[in-house]
């Protein structure tokens, strides 16, 4: 207490003898501050939040490596997860030929059902193992917003009991699917054929892959345990060989490379704008060096002089960035949020915590040397310096 | 000599700081001046749209995943310009067909354009005329030319132009230039929020007027094409709803479109948006370097203040004592600013050169007047404390006071 209580005065000291110095320091540390929080929300990916209204990073992909005829009901139970991991829509994709029949045969390495799925405009034109195709997709909770286009409810109440498609621009009015005529309803900007779920389980087509998307992005470890979950299930239901799940650990990994990124951008600013005002403080410090040679004299412990300067570095640091936090949180409506990189970034008391953790930490470290060279330093040297 | 030594002895005390300062200040003008010259851009690009031939126009793009590549090549072979051609109340589609050829050894754009592109694109020309239109009775084609390697030919000038693989040559007169920042009509874009920066390239172009007389002067092999993929349909002036409906109904069924207005209106979200956030870094990095500059100037002025006073009992006057002082402090900021104009002296060369080019800045020298402004104006106010400080006791008091301490 008696340590803290000097700190204080002493710190009083420095506001009454040094003001320049000490109002610049404050400046100084306070625009660091508002510059790291600024950079706090905008280069996390977590903060930021770019890839949480994205679709594919809540999408659990089903290959089905053979096409197989599945029941719709078991595969809605089977996706069904604990509570926290509920399911927004699930979208079924059947592979068929260019006439809309269930005919191509995926039987050997070079014709996997996963190649179709890739590169369409090109695949769609040279064919893959020799056929060309359609495919043919249905969602579950009709779109439920998992994407934008081609409508956030792709069929009203009455189209999804009828024989009705969204089809890609540019194709005809009607098409084929096993054996049925389907008009067209919309044409839009899409990849693939778009029919009600309720038609494409009553044609009788195999289904090739099964996209499955939870309404929240899970977490990493959560995303991985309802991955392997998925994979147990539908092992079971199928030969292991002829099924794998494709988990979305790709975006995470993405994501975890952005917070990277970020926090060594943190990192760097907090480090290049706290050095360059440490020198400040550290002035204010050299100042006081003959209250710390009377301290010593009268029988303060080296260490005890040195606590009293680390606590004046932490509570002048500490100062300043509540400030700028204070300042912050009060104008950020106003202002800060309007010059945000990347729209609806939310600040909580647990960021500001980090960033005050983060700002100290470095201010700590660029002082290790000045600390230590006080250490170091005996009262006789102390004293002589003064002289 | 001397003088140098007392100038740089000015930021002995401070070195680390000034260095950081020299940092900061260098990465926030360069900043500053990327996004002056992104805005200068985008509003250069605007006045270049701002035509009256546009005024009534819709930009339609063809959307690319509808169409297999067969279908792609027949629409930029211009079947479907001839179909919204033929509509009622389209006056035309601004189009152009593409080629390349040699010039001094390097690679130019040849582009052909019709009447319209150059009725839509009007305001590009900065010397000269566009084409008359009229049959060739000379060897010679009337083109405009744009781009660093036509830099110094002035209107009126023959050249001659080479293609790849073959003998023979075109032989053009320069009619008309588009000057700085060479910048060139060139479609693209397909996306909802299409803005006007998204219809010039920086490169060097050749452009002749479209029509058959021109064509036939090309060598056999050669033939340019239009890629069709996006263009601007301009309407007659008494187009009704019904005709504009008509075709755009078109568009929809195999592209989408944005009208004029869209497009203006997403070219000034677009400034905002840039401004604002483009903004951001500079002026947080801006506010951190000047009370960086003020602070060493203070700390310079304490620490040197004692030195100073005995430069004075030596001879040296109040007034060049201060001087010393405000020259040692503006050493980094003067650093920044010399690296700054060669970086954008960089820039220029290397554009001006063909080594490199640009999309969506225009850079120039005048880009870095508003560093230089802020530089004088900072430490003009950085050394105002100082001033007052050093005005306020005489070298004597001083020296009195350091003395007894």
């Amino acid at each position: 207490m008696k340590i803290f209580r000097l700190t204080i005065s002493r710190i009083a000291t420095h506001f009454v003898e040094n003001k320049l110095i000490f109002i610049l320091f404050f400046l100084g540390i306070l625009a660091s501050s508002i510059t790291i929080i600024f950079y706090y929300g905008n280069l996390f990916s977590f903060k930021n939040g770019v890839y949480d209204d994205f679709s594919e990073i809540r999408a659990y992909t089903i290959n089905l490596r053979i096409p197989q005829i599945i029941d719709k009901d078991e595969i809605i139970k089977m996706a069904e997860y604990e509570g926290n991991c509920k399911i927004q829509d699930i979208i079924f994709s059947s592979v068929l030929d260019e006439n809309g029949n269930d005919s191509i045969k995926f039987d050997n390495e070079d014709n996997k059902t996963s190649l179709y799925f890739t590169d369409l405009t090109e695949a769609e034109i040279i064919g893959f193992g020799g056929h060309k195709f359609m495919i043919v997709e249905a969602y579950l909770n009709n779109n439920a917003n998992v994407y934008a286009y081609p409508e956030p409810q792709i069929f009203n109440e009455a189209q999804q009991h009828e024989l009705v498609a969204v089809a890609p621009k540019n194709k005809p009015d009607t098409i084929k699917i096993a054996n049925k005529t389907y008009n067209v309803v919309s044409k839009q900007t899409v990849e693939h054929y778009i029919i009600p779920v309720e038609k494409l389980f009553s044609s009788g087509v195999r289904i090739a892959q099964i996209k499955i998307y939870t309404e929240n992005k899970l977490s990493e470890n959560m995303m991985y345990r309802y991955s392997d979950y998925l994979e147990n299930n539908i092992s079971k239901k199928f030969k292991s060989t002829d099924v794998y799940v494709e988990p979305p650990k790709v975006w995470y990994n993405t994501e975890n490379d952005g917070n990277k990124m970020g926090f060594s951008g943190i990192t760097a600013i907090a480090a290049i704008s706290l050095i360059a005002f440490m020198f400040l403080l550290k002035y204010m410090m050299l100042l006081s060096h003959k209250n710390n040679v009377i301290l010593m004299m009268v029988g303060a412990k080296k260490s005890d002089v040195l606590k009293i300067v680390i606590l004046e570095n932490i509570i002048l640091v500490t100062g300043s960035v509540l400030s700028a936090v204070l300042l912050h949180s009060i104008l950020y409506q106003p202002v800060f949020s309007k010059v945000n990189i990347y729209g609806n970034i939310v600040y909580y008391p647990m960021d500001y915590l980090n960033i005050y953790l983060i700002i100290l930490l470095v201010s700590l470290l660029v002082n290790i040397p000045f600390f230590v060279g006080y250490y170091k330093n005996n009262i006789r040297e102390a004293r002589n310096r003064q002289l | 000599m001397k003088k140098i030594i007392m100038l740089i002895n000015n930021l002995s005390g401070n070195v680390i700081s000034s260095l950081i300062l020299v940092v900061i200040l260098t990465y926030s003008l360069i900043s500053v001046e990327n996004m002056i010259g992104s805005y200068r851009y985008i509003t250069f690009s605007e006045y270049i749209l701002s035509n009256e031939s546009l005024a009534d126009s819709d930009y339609f793009m063809l959307d690319p995943v509808s169409l297999n590549m067969d279908e792609q090549y027949n629409h930029g072979s211009g079947k479907l310009i001839n179909k919204i051609s033929s509509f009622k109340g389209v006056k035309g589609v601004a189009d152009s067909s593409k080629t390349a050829a040699y010039f001094r050894s390097s690679v130019v754009n040849l582009d052909f354009y019709n009447r319209y592109m150059t009725e839509a694109f009007n305001n590009i020309l900065s010397e000269g005329r566009w084409f008359t239109h009229s049959k060739n009775s000379t060897d010679c084609i009337e083109a405009v030319v744009c781009g660093a390697i036509f830099n110094d030919l002035p209107v009126g000038s023959k050249i001659e132009l080479a293609f790849p693989n073959v003998k023979e040559t075109l032989k053009v007169e320069v009619v008309g230039k588009v000057g700085y920042p060479w910048y060139a009509p060139d479609y693209f874009s397909i996306s909802d929020e299409v803005s006007s920066g998204d219809f010039l390239v920086e490169a060097n172009f050749v452009m002749l007027d479209d029509n058959e007389s021109n064509r036939k002067m090309l060598p056999e092999n050669v033939e340019p094409r239009s890629l069709g993929l996006s263009f601007f349909v301009l309407y007659d002036n008494d187009c009704t709803s019904a005709q504009r409906n008509a075709v755009r109904d078109l568009y929809e069924s195999v592209g989408s479109y944005k009208s004029y207005d869209e497009i203006l209106k997403n070219t000034h979200d677009k400034i905002q948006k840039d401004l604002i956030t483009g903004l951001v870094t500079p002026i947080f990095m801006l506010a951190v370097s000047t009370i960086l500059l003020i602070s060493i100037a203070v700390m310079t002025v304490y620490k040197k203040l004692r030195e100073h006073t005995i430069y004075y009992l030596c001879g040296c006057s109040r007034r060049q004592s201060f001087l010393y002082l405000v020259f040692g402090v503006s050493i980094p900021v003067f650093i920044s600013v010399i690296i700054n104009t060669i970086y954008v002296a960089v820039k220029i060369n290397n554009l001006a050169s063909g080594v490199t080019g640009y999309e969506g800045v225009i850079f120039d020298y005048n880009n870095i007047w508003f560093g230089i402004l802020y530089c004088i104006v900072t430490v003009t106010v950085a050394m105002i404390l100082p001033y007052i400080v050093f005005r306020s006791n005489t070298p004597v008091e001083i020296y009195r006071r350091n003395h007894n301490d």
